[in-house]
């Protein structure tokens, strides 16, 4: 299982990986987001939660597929 | 872009007339900075005027070049880096040409003429203005994970070269770097290609052109540790951005194409029929030929 983690990072290029840490860091932002509404309102709110990760996941994925449609238009690929 | 957001936020809270007078307020604001960008990105690099007595070669230079290329004689300023850059900003009325020591230094007179003279097609295109303000706006978004580092140092997370200030800046680094990267891409003009060939085709010496960016390209890969705002990458000649080490990956979102290869084998396809046609018209030793 490692080695094929490894395998499939090591395929990727260094704008595909920057990409992906891109991914893990809006995804940080969300558990954030979502602590703060738990705390805010001292119940974990399930729907809410959910429409709330299902509607900002869903932009960002939307703005990384558009993100990724100009990256091969326009970087140099290493 | 952030005009939008902030009246509709603004409207929502406060009603109509706070709405029209923040709509009002935005629009003022936008354009001043539209106008003073230039003079942000200079103050931003430190930039002087060339000391009297330091490289007086590059201002005859460079009436001579005006003359040929038809332009309004931009302002020259040198900053002190390790690396050599150069680029232009500047709006519709003057352009600025920033030039770092180094590149003074490296570059021999021939090649400085005809790095000066790329700079002087890139004005007469006339996108220096927008890519002024591209570049000060997605400059600010790219600083956001410098300040976040400071912020985590100054903060008591360690020093620079410590994992988690580095690891902060990482993640900050991950979620500014992709707007960051788009507004640069969708924002500025894609004219590096069209620089080159219209410079290797005025000044009709391609060799030298090729060479010059040879050497830029030489010395920043072997010399360059500096970190340069990837917000401006779109300005440089050649650009100094590049991934040194696993924090630095999100820099190469902005590791944009055409690469050196690219460059110089468009440069060195330029018809020589269209090279000879227009050096015609290039100034020798003041005289027009």
């Amino acid at each position: 299982m490692l080695s094929e983690i490894n395998y499939f990072y090591t395929s990727l290029k260094d704008w595909q990986k920057a990409m992906l840490f891109s991914f893990i860091s809006y995804s940080i932002i969300l558990f954030g987001l979502i602590v703060a509404i738990t705390f805010i309102l001292k119940d974990f709110k399930f729907l809410l939660v959910f429409g709330l990760s299902f509607v900002y996941m869903g932009i960002v994925i939307v703005l990384m597929i558009i993100s990724i449609k100009i990256f091969k238009k326009r970087l140099i690929e290493r | 872009m952030i005009t939008f957001p902030v009246v509709s936020i603004i409207f929502y809270l406060g009603g109509l007339v706070p709405g029209v007078l923040s709509f009002i307020i935005v629009l003022i604001l936008s354009r001043v900075m539209y106008l003073s960008s230039s003079r942000f990105i200079l103050k931003w690099y430190g930039c002087q005027d060339i000391p009297s007595g330091e490289f007086e070669y590059v201002y005859p230079m460079l009436d001579s070049l005006c003359s040929i290329f038809s332009v309004k004689k931009p302002e020259v300023h040198l900053f002190e880096s390790s690396v050599p850059i150069i680029f232009t900003v500047g709006s519709k009325k003057v352009s600025h040409i920033v030039v770092s020591r180094r590149l003074l230094h490296l570059l021999e007179e021939d090649g400085l003429e005809m790095v000066f003279a790329r700079e002087l097609v890139r004005i007469k295109e006339g996108n220096v203005s927008q890519n002024t303000f591209v570049a000060l706006i997605a400059g600010i978004i790219a600083s956001f994970s410098t300040t976040a580092l400071w912020m985590a140092m100054l903060s008591g997370f360690g020093q620079e070269e410590d994992p988690a200030p580095k690891f902060i800046r990482f993640v900050v680094m991950g979620i500014v770097m992709l707007p960051c990267s788009l507004i640069v891409y969708i924002g500025s003009s894609d004219s590096t290609s069209n620089a080159d060939i219209e410079t290797a085709k005025i000044m009709g010496n391609k060799s030298v052109l090729s060479s010059a960016l040879k050497r830029l390209h030489n010395d920043i890969l072997l010399n360059s540790m500096e970190y340069f705002n990837p917000g401006h990458v779109h300005l440089y000649a050649m650009n100094p951005v590049k991934v040194n080490s696993f924090f630095d990956i999100h820099l190469s979102l902005f590791d944009m194409r055409p690469d050196i290869s690219t460059r110089l084998r468009t440069i060195a396809n330029v018809d020589a029929d269209d090279c000879q046609e227009k050096t015609i018209k290039k100034v020798l030793d003041g005289v027009e030929v």
